[in-house]
């Protein structure tokens, strides 16, 4: 701002700051995180009760659940392809889930039974596009159907109730210093830590970029490209169980109704998150600050009552916004 | 190794300055849109004493639009500032329970809420609760009961139980061959409704010919009706959770050539329904009224706001419209109900 008279600790430290912003906006990171900022500044200064820990911890519990669809849906982008069928998938998981706990089997067993419906999916879909050469837009559509009709037929067609606590426990509270911090929350941190990591120092990792940025290229050199393609949709898949222990936790039933939408929630947060849907760019990190954004957007219009119509139209031009400014930043870091 | 994309347009390579000008500007007039949205839309009435949250189960359905008009009138009449919200579609329990929470943190005098999912709103409406907020349920109730202030809505086992007495009078001595076209089992409007029939025409469930799942959808009841009506073609009562699976049961019933020969009953009152019931189409109808439901709600919720005390259980009344009036059975003539039904 002011050239007089900067004194070099300060410029030193806007060095690091600009040395910090451009590794960020390297990584995809710069426009998201700005925009939480920018949500922060405008309803802190229309509402006094939105820029709160108790409001933000609450924010983030609201987003976990599409936060932790995005990020599977992150790996199967990553690979160039969509996943259309994740928010159902993760209700069938919920279902099924409900149903063997209500029918007294063991806890462990129940929740293991959803995973391996969820992965068992992501297995069948891997398959069909790797080996079959099918588009990832076709075969989970198809699955988006299964899926739905699977999760009403097991429920007959009405939310199961009276959970026991056990199924229940993503959506409770744990007392940290006297504040009420979301025990899913954390869940949906530890899935993204462990594919932060995976996607960022492992060789599995690095062969997801490469087959999703040019998968001919990524064959010749070796990369085991079938191979790669389902674990991501199979990864994807035991994610999408964690996303169902969250959904459970939060609504405290197993509606079959449920998720409808959650598979566009999930790209939107991808997308916003500065993933590119042509697949082999972005940072895992995106997608949940992508999931964030529309979480305190909703929350913040709520607080300061907006009407819902009004919030989904904010919404559809906040994804536009988000391409555009990836589509400027991407312009000018190649000049 | 960076590709070059290729564009809708067929352009390959990186855009151009006066690409980039409109970028920026397009940017920047959804930024201001954005801002506007929440700033302008949210200010409004700001200064009003009593806000209300309002949450209904989905917008894309008439009746719910219904009650938002007249929520949005009765708001604006009585002066408080009032915050309408919705499902994206029904069954949409994560949003509601956002809703709740955001209301909640917002401060609201009141949260009135028609829940998606019964059970599933009330640790939400507990924590509103406990925050001085009165809980009002509209149209479906909150499970457990309790955990609302008050209940505003249709008693629909008393509703069920008029469609169920002016059946058994009307198809007079014939023996009843009942087809039951339920809504989603297990849910409460289509127990308490279905109870009530049953109730009213003295029968089983076990005694009905065929009964069948709709979940209240045109398509389905109008498959439903056409299998019905192949297994069993002496059906003369039709027993429907709403219009839109009454509607699909006529058309089956017209295509199969047996206008005349079965009576539908139903229960909704849409006005789209009554004219059904003006001209002959189905039987009887109960009507509902979302309208006089928000009205309630909303009153209550200004008593509750002065520290007066609100009514447990609000009837909002069901009467049952009929071109044939039969004795015992009270009814209203389709004519009368045109001016009270809703769309």
């Amino acid at each position: 701002m002011s050239a007089t008279a900067a004194p070099s600790p300060g410029r030193r430290a806007r060095h690091a700051a600009a040395l910090a912003a451009e590794q960020l906006r390297a990584a995809g990171l710069l426009g998201p995180i700005l925009a939480i900022l920018a949500e922060i500044a405008i309803f802190g200064g229309l509402a006094p009760r939105f820029a709160t820990t108790r409001n933000f911890l609450l924010i983030a519990e609201q987003a976990m659940e599409i936060a932790t669809l995005a990020i599977g849906q992150t790996l199967i982008i990553l690979v160039a392809g969509i996943d259309l069928a994740n928010g159902l998938v993760m209700v069938l998981a919920s279902v099924v889930m409900a149903k063997f706990a209500v029918a007294g089997v063991p806890l462990v067993v129940a929740i293991l039974a959803g995973f391996a419906v969820t992965a068992g999916f992501g297995l069948v879909e891997g398959v069909l596009v790797a080996l079959i050469e099918l588009p990832p837009f076709i075969v989970t559509l198809g699955f988006f159907n299964v899926a739905l009709a699977l999760a009403l037929l097991i429920s007959n067609e009405a939310s199961i109730i009276n959970l026991p606590p056990g199924l229940l426990a993503l959506g409770n509270n744990v007392s940290i210093g006297g504040t009420e911090f979301p025990v899913g929350v954390f869940a949906m941190l530890a899935v993204l830590l462990i594919t932060w990591y995976a996607l960022r120092e492992t060789a599995w990792g690095r062969h997801m970029y490469a087959l999703g940025d040019n998968a001919p290229a990524a064959r010749l050199t070796g990369v085991r490209v079938n191979r790669v393609l389902i674990s991501a949709y199979v990864t994807a898949g035991v994610i999408y169980a964690v996303a169902a222990l969250l959904l459970l936790g939060r609504t405290t039933v197993a509606n079959p109704d449920a998720g409808q939408t959650a598979n566009l929630e999930s790209i939107t947060a991808a997308v916003i998150g500065g993933i590119s849907l042509f697949g082999g760019r972005g940072s895992i990190v995106g997608p949940v600050l992508g999931a964030f954004i529309v979480g305190m957007l909703q929350n913040g219009l709520t607080i300061v009552g907006v009407d819902a119509l009004y919030q989904d139209i904010a919404i559809g031009l906040l994804v536009i916004l988000a391409v555009m400014l990836d589509r400027l930043q991407r312009g000018r870091s190649v000049r | 190794m960076d590709s070059q994309p290729v564009h809708a347009n067929g352009r390959t390579g990186r855009f151009d300055r006066c690409r980039r000008i409109a970028l920026v500007g397009g940017a920047a007039v959804l930024t201001v849109g954005l801002i506007g949205i929440g700033m302008g839309l949210g200010g409004a009435n700001a200064a009003s004493p009593i806000t209300v949250g309002y949450i209904v189960k989905t917008l894309n359905n008439p009746y719910w639009a219904a009650m938002q008009k007249a929520a949005q009138a009765e708001a604006k009449r009585t002066g408080v500032r009032l915050i309408f919200e919705a499902g994206k579609y029904d069954g949409d329990v994560s949003t509601q329970i956002s809703d709740i929470e955001d209301l909640t943190t917002h401060g609201a005098s009141a949260i009135i809420i028609a829940p998606s999912v019964s059970a599933s709103v009330a640790p939400a409406l507990r924590a509103a609760k406990k925050a001085g907020i009165t809980v009002i349920a509209v149209d479906t109730a909150v499970d457990p009961a309790d955990v609302a202030d008050s209940f505003v809505a249709t008693d629909n086992f008393k509703g069920g139980v008029e469609e169920g007495q002016w059946a058994k009078v009307a198809i007079g001595g014939k023996k009843p061959v009942v087809a039951l076209l339920e809504g989603t089992p297990a849910s409460s409007v289509n127990t308490e409704r279905l109870g009530g029939f049953l109730k009213g025409m003295g029968m089983t469930k076990s005694e009905a010919a065929v009964d069948l799942i709709t979940n209240g959808d045109q398509t389905k009841a109008l498959d439903a009706m056409q299998n019905t009506l192949a297994a069993h073609p002496d059906i003369n009562l039709v027993w429907t959770i709403n219009e839109p699976a009454a509607f699909g049961a006529y058309t089956a019933i017209k295509n199969a050539g047996l206008v005349g020969k079965v009576e539908i009953v139903t229960m909704d009152g849409s006005c789209h329904g009554i004219e059904g019931v003006a001209v002959g189409q189905f039987g009887a109808d109960v009507l509902q009224f979302p309208a006089k439901m928000a009205q309630v709600s909303i009153r209550e919720a200004i008593e509750a706001a002065h520290g007066k005390k609100i009514p447990a259980r609000v009837d909002t009344g069901e009467p049952l419209v009929t071109l044939h009036p039969q004795p015992g059975v009270a009814s209203i003539p389709p004519q009368q109900a045109l001016h009270e039904c809703w769309g």
